[in-house]
């Protein structure tokens, strides 16, 4: 699972992203300092070559700010990305264009990503005209390639998205990032908005790329069960840092985090036998202007005492490869989700 | 049926006009709920499901919608034909209806608190300081902490949460007897759907309404009903009590569902995908509507419309091949959590 002399794929360390508030004249005149929306908050993960990372999360834990700064789309406000083993600057345009070549990304809406006047056709090849990755002549032969890498077929190419159902889109939106052979794809959210049946397509077809093209994923979601079926590893998110991460198996078998426990205890089961108390955790997540001080959870944890206030709980091994940002992790653990 | 029909659709029929023909969303609809139950109507999107949830409420705009037939009976009157007063006293009054996002249901430019004093006053007659009192103590029921305060919170001061649990106050208020749910935590994050789910389960008890439940997932649909109906393209395909539906699906579209949800309970049964797409409603595949995509068709599926074969008092399901033991029953869900404390 783990080969720690090999360089991970992608190696994010220390990320930071915070969105500054505007701070009112008064409030400048009165000395108040500015404050920040800290979306992410000091994440640190690495991806091996050929594995998936699932990075879950509620909405506005920062799951999709730390996607969208892996790629530079946005500015990171500190730490470092590393793509195999080497600093990516993000000053350096052409550098950054490189990149992308290999690192591409797939949203959630394919709606709103693709262009509703250009044709598919027109859509992936301007990508592959972008990278150069194939000469003029033989772009129309690469974009039938594609299509038929998805799924698709060489009727689609002159049709426009809105003549396409939403599995199609996703598909298109799939067969974008693949147009300039990208060996990490970061896929934010990208069956959320598809139904269960399309879903299972779509999640069949990108866990086939990453078997066929040995790809790795960023894979975020809010889906836990999405995520177990598509990932290698799993780090769940809370208000802008990682609270737990552990590999597949384990962070399902055992979680250890007691926000990870009312994660997967609070989703419902599809099986009408199995009604019972839930873990249902009280009030909403804090803001992230002024997240709490010491474990972040702490304000919502049926667990929490004076040191979860004093103390920030680090991301620590419990075993090699779980990682979890608890002060009593495994100790107070498995009857929490029996209540 | 032994049970007290509260709400009774039959052979409901919700048409849209296009230039290019009829589309027939709703095509002859049978659904009964009972007084005090929570059923639930489960599909994809453009199955029909929402559009049923208006039809019943008449809140859809005419033309372009039609209703073409069939009768919508509420303790045995046709809401079809009520008039237009008559509904709009039923609606928000003795039917209530909750909606996916509170933001578009919710006034801006009013506080939370006003706009469920205004449902009070319309629908009980109730002065200005009685409904604020009323009020005050529904949000203290819908689990509103600091309801003095939130009385006067706009609705973009609330998170997405506390919205929803105002708009079930503002549904609750004229203590209906049917509350119409169109997929009320699909907007919600997992921890916030659970509080809301909860909430339901708990103030249908203290209210004793009955609960028409509308929703994409399987999963809401185990937890909260009683008996469920499986929609696709405009149709009910398979109708039962949830445990058995459950255990013993008899149609092949509910029988793909139920794979094609991803689970985290289980490692290894990735979800199977259900293959095609959704018929068009305007010209709909002769015969079962499923046919086109189902596993088990034969040639009959494509000529004949699939009758209703009755598998119990209480189970229906439309195919030709229910109830013959021909259909690969799905593996149930277990709790993840149960591995865990072993």
């Amino acid at each position: 699972m783990s080969e720690p002399v090999a360089t991970p794929l992608l190696d994010v360390r220390g990320l930071v992203k915070h969105f500054p508030l505007k701070r009112g004249f008064i409030d400048t005149l009165r000395g108040k300092n500015a404050s920040a929306v800290r979306a992410v908050d000091g994440v640190d993960f690495t991806i091996a070559r050929g594995n998936t990372l699932a990075l879950v999360g509620e909405s506005g834990c920062g799951k999709t700010t730390t996607g969208r700064c892996v790629l530079f789309l946005q500015e990171p406000t500190g730490g470092e990305v590393r793509f195999n083993g080497e600093i990516i600057n993000s000053h350096d345009e052409l550098e950054l264009r490189r990149r992308r070549s290999q690192m591409q990304i797939v949203f959630q809406d394919p709606n709103s990503s693709l262009n509703p006047r250009m044709t598919i056709g027109q859509t992936l090849e301007e990508a592959i005209a972008f990278h150069k990755i194939a000469p003029r002549g033989d772009r129309a032969g690469a974009v039938n390639d594609l299509l038929e890498t998805v799924g698709l077929g060489g009727q689609h190419r002159n049709r426009y998205p809105n003549e396409l159902s939403g599995g199609q889109r996703q598909r298109i939106g799939i067969a974008r990032a693949l147009a300039v052979n990208p060996s990490l794809i970061v896929a934010d959210e990208p069956v959320s908005a598809l139904d269960v049946s399309v879903q299972a397509q779509i999640l069949q077809l990108l866990t086939k790329l990453k078997e066929d093209r040995g790809l790795s994923y960023l894979f975020i979601s809010h889906d836990l069960g999405v995520v177990r079926h598509i990932s290698d590893e799993v780090a769940v998110m809370y208000l802008g840092i990682i609270v737990e991460r552990a590999p597949t198996a384990v962070l399902y078998s055992q979680p250890l985090h007691p926000y990870t426990q009312a994660l997967l205890s609070a989703a419902p089961v599809a099986n009408p036998k199995l009604r019972r108390k839930r873990l249902i955790l009280p009030g909403d997540p804090p803001s992230p202007v002024n997240p709490p001080s010491g474990c972040r959870f702490r304000t919502r944890c049926q667990h929490a005492t004076e040191l979860c206030a004093a103390e920030t709980p680090p991301l620590r091994a419990i075993e090699p490869d779980h990682f979890v940002a608890c002060h009593f992790a495994g100790e107070v653990g498995l009857d929490l989700v029996r209540s | 049926m032994a049970r007290e029909a509260l709400l009774h659709l039959q052979q409901l029929k919700t048409y849209f006009q296009t230039r290019v023909g009829d589309v027939r969303a709703v095509d002859g609809v049978d659904l009964v709920i009972g007084a005090g139950e929570t059923v639930g109507l489960v599909g994809e999107s453009g199955s029909g499901k929402s559009v049923t949830a208006r039809s019943i409420m008449q809140l859809l705009a005419t033309p372009p919608a039609r209703y073409a037939g069939g009768k919508i009976l509420f303790k045995g009157e046709n809401l079809l034909d009520f008039s237009e007063k008559e509904m709009s006293d039923l609606r928000g009054g003795r039917i209530s209806m909750i909606f996916q996002d509170p933001m578009t249901f919710l006034n801006p430019v009013f506080t939370a608190g006003e706009q469920v004093a205004e449902a009070i006053r319309r629908h009980q007659g109730k002065n200005k300081s009685e409904a604020r009192k009323l009020t005050i103590e529904l949000f203290r029921t819908v689990g509103i902490p600091n309801p003095e305060a939130r009385y006067d919170a706009y609705p973009h001061q609330l998170s997405g949460g506390m919205r929803q649990r105002v708009m079930i106050a503002i549904a609750l208020s004229s203590r209906p007897e049917l509350l119409i749910a169109d997929e009320p935590t699909t907007a919600l994050d997992v921890t916030i759907q659970a509080q809301i789910l909860d909430l339901l389960r708990d103030l249908q008890k203290s209210f004793g309404m009955s609960i028409l439940l509308i929703t994409h997932d399987l999963g809401v649909v185990a937890e909260m009903c009683d008996s469920v109906a499986v929609m696709y393209g405009g149709q009910i395909v398979e109708q039962a009590p949830v445990e058995a539906l459950f255990e013993d699906p008899e149609h092949p579209y509910t029988i793909g569902l139920m794979n094609a949800i991803p689970r985290s309970d289980v490692a290894g049964a990735a979800p199977k995908p259900i293959e095609g797409s959704p018929p068009d409603l305007i010209n709909p595949p002769i015969g079962c509507r499923f046919s086109p995509r189902c596993p088990y068709r034969q040639p009959i599926c494509s000529q004949v419309d699939p009758p209703q074969i009755q598998l119990s008092p209480v189970h229906f399901s439309a195919c030709h091949f229910a109830g013959q033991g021909r259909f690969e029953q799905p593996v149930l869900a277990t709790r993840s959590e149960e591995r865990v404390s072993l």
